[in-house]
């Protein structure tokens, strides 16, 4: 009953009257600055910790415990109702949470993220519990080629992110890819892809493209229907019909246990990333769904399981942090430095020496979970609202929002300008039925595929046989080509089946 | 005849481009060797298998031809994007003139009035509503807005 008592001790810990308050005021805060979008939950937590330095220790890793449940909540927000991506990890949300909004159904979208988020945060707290040794050895048998393997199979993912031609995903992944060379090597500091622009040598911004390609491109989008062609739909008037139904609670829960598990083992490997968990998720409901055609179109399914995969990810982040000191990404990085701000030194030893500090934090990060969960049911009601504004009038607001949010993300006019140009681009090459989420992925997965593939091959002195001499890569690799042929195999399977025997 | 307005065509010359410039900028770097990669050698590949994937578009384009056509339709009020387009880069123009303040209340009042055609006096709460937005994001976030010649 070792877990049971140290969970104990957590709770304990983290439900003192004082603590408590903290965790509500930094849910609220959270949520406020996290609905702006291009301030993400890492922005957001940089924002708000000086607010954290005035109070005791347990009491601000509380704090800042809420204040990025919120954040990433806010994110999701705005994805489901503006469809502008305030978070890198709420882009997939974008897909089908925005087409939910369209329908009317802004709420039971709202609804599902929340819950999603409080559902996957519980069995990620469960799963931390019990599985943080075994997965922590799992995770350091990894070398270059299983990321770089990892990184592949992620990218058979374009095949399930593309609504119409599989073609058109893989070239817009491809140019995402590209995209995410430009700016210095990061091998060798050599400016690439920059054509002698400045501003470019620090890389593309990726909620940046994010908001373009999605939110300015639909204001554009917007602006194009006629006057009396918008659609309008009414508000409904209860409260209870805005969140979701019982049809769609239903559709949602096997999506988020699934997005939960596949969400937490890919957040435990150092680098893996919420972001990649949220497509790999997206990828997997698509593929096992009965109506793969919906998906795009505002299945629920898309949008309950990358925010259960998110969550989940940000959960099994944990476990490289506490037991080896390893952020695996840069709002646990900050976390990180919060703790040390307070003298305490993240790693193996942090259980044993201040078992009080790691199951208080552990146990935090559940109660921000569950106060988002009260918190917001009721502001889901307010914010489901604005979904029923018309889009003449939205869409002058989204592209303020988009601009200032852009602005936000280091303070530089030209990022503005990189702004409309993806948005130009995405309009553009939207009617052209290529689609943006797979170049999204591209370039998330471009980078850590080029780094990986370049560290690997140093290894193995240019020969590709590296990849298939590890266990670990070569089983992912196999997976990776599995499931990129999997729908022609699908399909020749079908075949065969539906041949007359005669 | 309607080559030039086929969606797939119009998408294989902006993807040829597209990985013609790649190509060039990847083979001006750098592209080392297998067993030492250097910075050239991940866009430099990347243009190739763009340029072949683009070629793939193209057959099919052409085979799709002889059967029927997808063409690019710009429908709806395509001077008023036209108008919020150009609304958006004289924003970015303005920015540092103006300032943040004063060049926002401007877009905002095109895109809703000119653009969007609505009321004034909605314009007017629009426009009033994100300006105190701005002023908070400056004041208590810290956010350095570009000043204009004015001061603000």
């Amino acid at each position: 009953m070792d877990i049971f008592n140290n969970l104990m001790l957590g709770f304990s810990v983290a439900l003192s009257l004082k603590n408590f308050i903290y965790c509500v005021a930094g849910s609220l805060l959270g949520t406020m600055v996290g609905v702006l979008p291009g301030l993400g939950a890492a922005t957001t937590i940089a924002l708000l910790l000086p607010l954290t330095f005035y109070l005791n220790e347990t009491g601000a890793i509380i704090m800042l415990a809420g204040i990025y449940y919120g954040a990433m909540y806010g994110g999701s927000t705005t994805s489901i109702l503006f469809r502008i991506p305030g978070e890198s990890t709420s882009v997939v949300t974008c897909l089908d949470g925005y087409e939910m909004a369209k329908k009317g159904r802004a709420g039971a979208a709202l609804g599902v993220c929340a819950f999603g988020s409080f559902f996957a945060g519980t069995l990620g707290v469960v799963g931390l519990s019990f599985f943080a040794p075994p997965l922590i050895e799992w995770a350091l048998e990894f070398g270059p080629p299983e990321y770089f393997t990892l990184a592949i199979l992620g990218m058979t993912l374009v095949t399930f992110l593309a609504k119409g031609s599989t073609l058109k995903a893989i070239m817009m992944a491809i140019l995402g890819m590209i995209l995410g060379t430009v700016g210095l090597d990061p091998m060798t500091a050599i400016p690439r892809l920059s054509f002698g622009v400045m501003d470019l040598f620090s890389g593309l911004e990726l909620v940046i493209i994010a908001m373009g390609l999605f939110g300015i491109s639909e204001v554009f989008r917007m602006v194009e229907k006629p006057v009396q062609q918008e659609q309008v739909f009414r508000a409904p008037e209860t409260f209870m019909a805005l969140l979701p139904n019982r049809q769609e609670w239903k559709k949602s829960i096997l999506p988020m246990l699934r997005g939960t598990i596949v969400g937490f083992l890919i957040g435990v490997i150092p680098g893996g990333g919420a972001i990649i968990s949220t497509f790999a998720s997206y990828g997997i409901e698509k593929r096992i769904s009965r109506h793969p055609e919906q998906f795009g179109k505002g299945a629920i399914e898309g949008v309950a399981a990358p925010e259960a995969a998110n969550n989940a990810a940000s959960t099994g982040a944990f476990i490289p942090l506490l037991t080896l000191g390893i952020p695996s990404n840069a709002v646990v990085a900050l976390l990180l430095g919060a703790i040390m701000i307070h003298g305490i030194t993240p790693g193996p030893f942090l259980l044993k020496s201040r078992p009080d500090m790691f199951w208080g934090l552990v146990t935090s990060m559940y109660i921000g979970n569950i106060m988002l969960l009260i918190l917001n049911l009721p502001l889901v009601g307010l914010f489901a609202r604005i979904a029923f504004v018309p889009s003449a009038v939205m869409g002058p607001i989204i592209a303020f929002i988009c601009i200032l949010g852009a602005y936000g993300v280091n303070n530089n006019p030209f990022d503005i300008l990189i702004l409309l140009i993806f948005g130009i681009f995405g309009y553009f090459v939207e009617k052209l039925d290529f689609e943006p989420a797979p170049m999204i992925l591209g370039f998330i997965l471009g980078p850590m595929i080029e780094k990986t593939l370049r560290q690997s091959l140093a290894l193995s002195q240019g020969s590709f046989s590296i990849f298939f001499s590890r266990p670990i890569s070569t089983i992912t690799l196999l997976l990776a080509i599995l499931l990129f042929f999997s729908p022609v195999i699908t399909i020749g399977l079908r075949k065969l089946r539906l041949k007359p025997n005669y | 005849m309607h080559l030039i307005k086929d969606k797939d065509f119009i998408g294989v010359l902006l993807f040829i481009v597209i990985s013609l410039i790649t190509f060039i900028g990847g083979y001006r770097l750098s592209r080392g060797t297998f067993s030492e990669p250097g910075p050239g050698f991940f866009p430099f590949y990347l243009s190739i298998i763009l340029i072949i994937l683009s070629s793939g578009l193209f057959i099919k384009f052409i085979r799709k031809r002889i059967q029927r056509e997808e063409l690019l339709e710009f429908k709806g009020r395509n001077k008023k994007i036209f108008l919020a387009v150009l609304g958006l880069f004289g924003y970015l123009l303005t920015l540092k003139i103006m300032g943040f303040i004063i060049s926002g209340i401007l877009i905002l009042t095109l895109l809703l009035k000119f653009v969007e055609e609505r009321t004034w006096k909605l314009t007017l709460i629009i426009v009033l509503t994100c300006t105190a937005i701005s002023f908070i994001f400056g004041k208590y976030l810290g956010i350095p807005f570009p000043k204009g010649i004015l001061g603000f």
